[in-house]
């Protein structure tokens, strides 16, 4: 993919992220890997007037801020998390009414659904220390799953293409909302580790590429 | 049914679906049935939005094999053990929608269902036992939650099964579902903290009180 593309299906994908809730205008955030650049949202322009000169790049090796405005201030996270998670070219910030409640509550969220287990992992931990201790709290709690949780802020997603990050945030709030309202019924029952565990194996090596080769 | 309108019809239900927000990108799936023996059923791994009427796969009930060279979905076992088990009904939806996939993680069916609700949906709705995805367990657990006069059954940790006599009414079921189960929810949640009143709380409501109650 090259920048302009990345670029394009950045906006596009900030725009549905708006309509349904998952961004916030002003404080939205989304980025692209795209070979040794970041792609990020700039800081002081909200989501809904973003156009493609509006988009900082960051050279993911150096740090430098190369082009576009003034980048997201959460632009050193992101570039912590690609550094370290090889397969992930998308990251998205989900801010939905059950993440944030989630985040606040600042309790692991179990698998209660199986696409959960599928999307997100065996759990959504929450990174308790992010950001007075660096991006270090965020890349473990994140270890092995596809999104974690920012004590107070929401949540970061990533995944291979925004596509795929997308559904994650999309399954992250349903699987939030299912941890925080069913303890109004009694509470969830979680699946079981090992099962989830499973579901997720099966998922990533079966299931995830079957919208290309079922055809 | 003639195999082009049954197809069109599974098609279309799948774009209504996802403008609803029943279902999301390649979760959940649906089918009509073709005639005493088969249904036409949406393909595995698919999202909604790429697929075209003549993709949709015909199954058969007896042993599940399909026609062509497009994988039917995984749940194909449930849809065919509702159809042999409910002559009547015409039109299988199995979604992932919010509410509903939250009482469904609770493992608990719907208790006292409004007059309105009920006219829709039956005597009432049983979440059916636990199993995995796409598995014999599954469907038998499915085909007994819908026993009797019932129009939709949860499914423990995974989502809804809804079913009518014609596509237009398991639509109707979905959406009915979803409008009972935020109800049911909202009940609980006044029952279980002892809230007087008659306005049901928000979702937004809710979560204000999950997070200053230290629930």
């Amino acid at each position: 993919m090259d920048i302009q593309t990345a670029g394009q299906e950045l906006i596009a994908l900030s725009k549905r992220l708006l309509a349904q809730g998952i961004a916030h205008d002003w404080d939205g955030c989304l980025s692209a890997r795209v070979q040794n650049l970041l792609v990020i949202t700039p800081e002081d322009i909200p989501l809904s007037r973003l156009t493609p000169e509006d988009l900082s790049l960051v050279e993911l090796n150096t740090a430098t801020h190369t082009r576009g405005p003034r980048p997201d201030r959460r632009f050193a996270l992101h570039l912590a998390v690609y550094g370290k998670r090889k397969k992930f070219n998308a990251l998205i910030h989900a801010q939905s009414l059950s993440v944030v409640t989630a985040s606040k509550k600042g309790l692991t969220v179990p698998p209660l659904l199986d696409d959960m287990a599928q999307l997100v992992g065996v759990s959504a931990k929450v990174a308790r220390h992010w950001p007075h201790r660096g991006p270090g709290p965020v890349i473990s709690a994140m270890n092995g799953r596809n999104a974690v949780l920012l004590r107070n802020k929401g949540g970061l997603c990533g995944a291979g293409t925004f596509e795929d990050a997308h559904a994650v945030a999309q399954v992250l709030e349903k699987g939030c909302k299912a941890f925080i309202e069913s303890t109004f019924l009694g509470g969830g029952v979680r699946i079981n580790r090992v099962e989830a565990a499973l579901m997720r194996l099966v998922y990533r090596l079966a299931y995830s590429g079957q919208h290309l080769k079922n055809r | 049914m003639e195999l082009d309108e049954a197809r069109e019809a599974v098609y279309r239900a799948g774009l209504d679906l996802v403008k609803e927000g029943l279902v999301a990108r390649t979760w959940g799936n649906i089918s009509v049935r073709l005639d005493d023996y088969r249904f036409v059923i949406t393909p595995s791994g698919r999202t909604y939005e790429t697929l075209k009427p003549g993709e949709m796969v015909v199954v058969k009930m007896g042993d599940l094999s399909h026609e062509g060279t497009i994988k039917p979905s995984s749940e194909k076992g449930m849809h065919a053990a509702v159809y042999l088990g409910r002559p009547e009904i015409t039109a299988v939806v199995h979604t992932h929608q919010l509410f509903a996939s939250t009482v469904a993680a609770a493992r608990k069916g719907i208790k006292g269902l409004s007059k309105a609700h009920a006219r829709v949906l039956g005597s009432g709705v049983a979440c059916a036992a636990y199993a995995l995805p796409g598995s014999k367990k599954l469907k038998r657990a499915a085909a007994t939650a819908l026993e009797g006069d019932r129009r939709a059954a949860l499914l423990a940790n995974h989502g809804a099964l809804c079913i009518g006599e014609t596509m237009a009414e398991a639509f109707d079921v979905a959406k009915t579902l979803e409008a009972a189960c935020e109800c049911f929810i909202a009940q609980s949640f006044m029952e279980k903290y002892e809230i007087k009143g008659t306005d049901l709380p928000s979702t937004e409501q809710m979560h204000r009180f999950y997070l200053e109650k230290e629930i």
